[in-house]
């Protein structure tokens, strides 16, 4: 890395105020830095606080969120920017891809108009300049006929052309970072690998940077050369994709690799996790996982371990993982 | 989206011709002959038998319903038992002040609720919200015809600003007139408004949840852009809806207002064709009525094809 990162994001937590009173922590020491066209993916299972980092970074937090930390873009603090400032980040400098394609559309208003619409508002432009780069972002996200295309309502469109129109719509300013909360979740399968494949193409040709959330590790796999896994909120472990993946050090890593399905002859049963990710509130005393880890020893209830750096360029939080890398 | 239209239009009209035919019923059972009122106590059986003759009123009921039918049909209301002039000539002249007076309240309304309703949501549980929910309870408390005399007893008779009651008619100053129907307005819009701001904020704060309100919030619009441009144009099905719906009671409650303000309105023709049991000026107006509640029904269900693009796609 040289210079400063492009996006750094620092000791960021994140709590929410319940409604019965008192503070919820949800995300707790997350970090990690991004360069220009650098791809990260973060990987967990629902209810690990992925969604909410994504949030986060867009300054989209719901009313009921307090974050604290840093998240330095482009030199400037993300957190400490009033809601204006934002604006002009939000949709320029950043876009983000939601994951429910079906919703993520207004009902009201023409796919070409709701692309259009971010031109119109950053740089200004004549809402009928605007809707002729609409087209031309439609054609890019590979949509045929995209003049006609343009002027149809998003029920008149299938998940994928949908989902298509939200990366056209993330892409129009070309954002420096793009931010795509499991943007294949609600496609089917082949539908997913098409979309991918338009992101993968059109992230090249611009030099973005990504970051993926995804509970699918193949997703992960085929996009970033970053990984963090998170868990209730924490990150657990962070590398290069291809070493995480083959060489997880945390045990909750090893879980995730373990549920992944893969093609048996001897017709295995696929591992899972015991258990499921426990809600905030219920979290084991120490390490977060130590509840469903099968390599719990006694100190891993004795006090959350911290973010630790066994070797450049990648990190763990797991007393288990550092006491075998010192051996 | 023709078929639907065709569908729309012929259920119109049968639901006119019902509802004619109801009218019709419910007229000739109510006591009271014309005849013997237009021609008082004194009047010989022979006369009472030859105006009731000239009235047509000696025919059977379903001649009579066909006789009207085809006259409404064709244009020919038939004449006012009681002024002798055609009712569709008074229905006109009454119609230029009730049809404004109704636009002018629904437009008030609108302007008051609207943005009332989409603050109050915008802002759930802020002073906004909580101050908006106040008048617009209180709107809704208070009957219009009782918001009438309040507003003619401070604004006519202590401040003196405006009149009291009375219209000059449009041939008498377009500003004037518009003037006279300010008060009454007000007195139909307010109880309206009081609705329309609960309906508004309770669609907006549906929608302000919606995904999209926060993908447009994504592409870097303000928050009160993504309100306006987002989730307000989502929010008005059920808007509208409730807006005819009150077209309804706008004209029920003109006749109460237009007494109350002593306006020349139908609301007041049909309250005098009553007391003077002039049924053809009955028949002919509450079936105008009826008439126009059943086409803002119409209309209303063509504004949600524009409003929700999705509605016009199972149509086709």
């Amino acid at each position: 890395m040289t210079g400063t990162p492009l996006l750094s994001v620092e000791n960021l937590a994140v709590s929410m105020r319940l409604p019965a009173g008192g503070q919820m922590q949800i995300l707790t020491d997350v970090g990690f830095a991004l360069d220009a066209g650098e791809t990260l993916g973060v990987v967990g299972e629902s209810g690990s606080g992925k969604s909410l980092l994504s949030l986060a970074i867009m300054g989209l937090l719901p009313g009921a969120a307090t974050a604290t930390g840093r998240i330095m873009f482009e030199g400037r603090d993300l957190l400490a920017l009033d809601d204006d400032t934002l604006c002009s980040v939000r949709g320029k400098r950043v876009g983000m891809i939601f994951q429910e394609p079906m919703t993520a559309l207004n009902p009201a208003m023409t796919v070409g108009d709701q692309i259009a619409e971010g031109l119109v508002w950053h740089e200004g432009l004549s809402w009928k300049v605007a809707r002729a780069q609409a087209v031309e972002l439609l054609d890019q996200v590979r949509i045929a006929d995209a003049r006609r295309r343009a002027q149809t309502y998003p029920h008149e469109m299938s998940g994928g052309q949908r989902q298509r129109v939200g990366i056209a719509m993330a892409l129009a300013l070309k954002p420096a970072l793009m931010i795509a909360d499991e943007p294949t979740t609600a496609l089917d399968v082949t539908v997913q690998a098409e979309v991918l494949d338009i992101l993968d193409d059109l992230r090249r040709e611009y030099g973005m940077a990504l970051i993926l959330v995804s509970h699918d590790l193949g997703v992960i796999a085929r996009m970033c050369a970053r990984t963090v896994v998170m868990y209730a909120g924490r990150r657990m472990e962070e590398g290069p994709t291809r070493d995480v993946l083959t060489l997880p050090l945390n045990p909750y890593s090893r879980g995730l690799l373990r549920a992944v399905p893969k093609r048996r002859t001897d017709g295995g049963k696929l591992d899972t996790i015991p258990g499921s990710v426990p809600g905030f509130a219920r979290l084991p005393p120490g390490c977060c996982f130590s509840d469903r880890c099968p390599e719990r020893i006694a100190d891993c209830q004795e006090a959350e371990p911290a973010w630790a750096i066994p070797t450049a360029g990648r990190g763990v939080r797991c007393i288990r993982a550092m006491q075998e890398f010192a051996r | 989206m023709i078929v639907l239209l065709l569908r729309r239009l012929s259920s119109l009209l049968l639901t006119l011709l019902a509802v004619s035919a109801l009218i019709f019923i419910v007229m000739d059972v109510l006591p009271g002959d014309p005849a013997a009122i237009m021609l008082g106590t004194s009047a010989s059986p022979d006369t009472l038998a030859a105006l009731r003759h000239e009235l047509g009123l000696d025919q059977p009921l379903i001649i009579r319903y066909a006789l009207w039918l085809g006259g409404v049909v064709t244009g020919d209301l038939g004449n006012s038992y009681t002024y002798g002039v055609p009712v569709a000539g008074l229905i006109a002249e009454r119609l230029a002040v009730t049809l404004p007076l109704a636009l002018f309240a629904i437009v008030l309304s609108v302007a008051i609720a609207i943005p009332l309703g989409v603050a109050s949501a915008a802002r759930r549980n802020s002073a906004v919200d909580y101050a908006a929910a106040f008048v617009s309870q209180l709107f809704i408390a208070v009957p219009g015809f009782w918001v009438g005399l309040l507003l003619v007893l401070v604004f006519s008779v202590s401040l003196g600003w405006m009149p009291s009651g009375g219209f000059p008619g449009w041939h008498g100053g377009f500003g004037s007139s518009l003037g006279a129907l300010l008060l009454p307005a007000i007195a139909l819009a307010l109880p309206q408004a009081g609705v329309l701001t609960r309906v508004t904020r309770s669609a907006v704060l549906e929608v302000l949840n919606d995904d999209f309100v926060r993908t447009a919030r994504a592409k870097g619009l303000p928050r009160r852009a993504a309100l306006w441009r987002h989730a307000v144009p989502n929010a008005l099905v059920p808007v509208v809806t409730i807006l005819g719906l009150q077209f309804t009671f706008l004209i029920a409650g003109a006749v109460l207002v237009e007494n109350v303000f002593n306006l020349p309105g139908l609301g007041r023709l049909a309250f005098q064709a009553l007391t003077q049991r002039d049924i053809i000026v009955m028949q002919d107006v509450v079936l105008f009525f009826a008439a126009l509640v059943i086409i803002m029904n119409f209309i209303v269900d063509l504004s949600y094809l524009y409003l929700d693009p999705r509605l016009r796609g199972r149509s086709r």
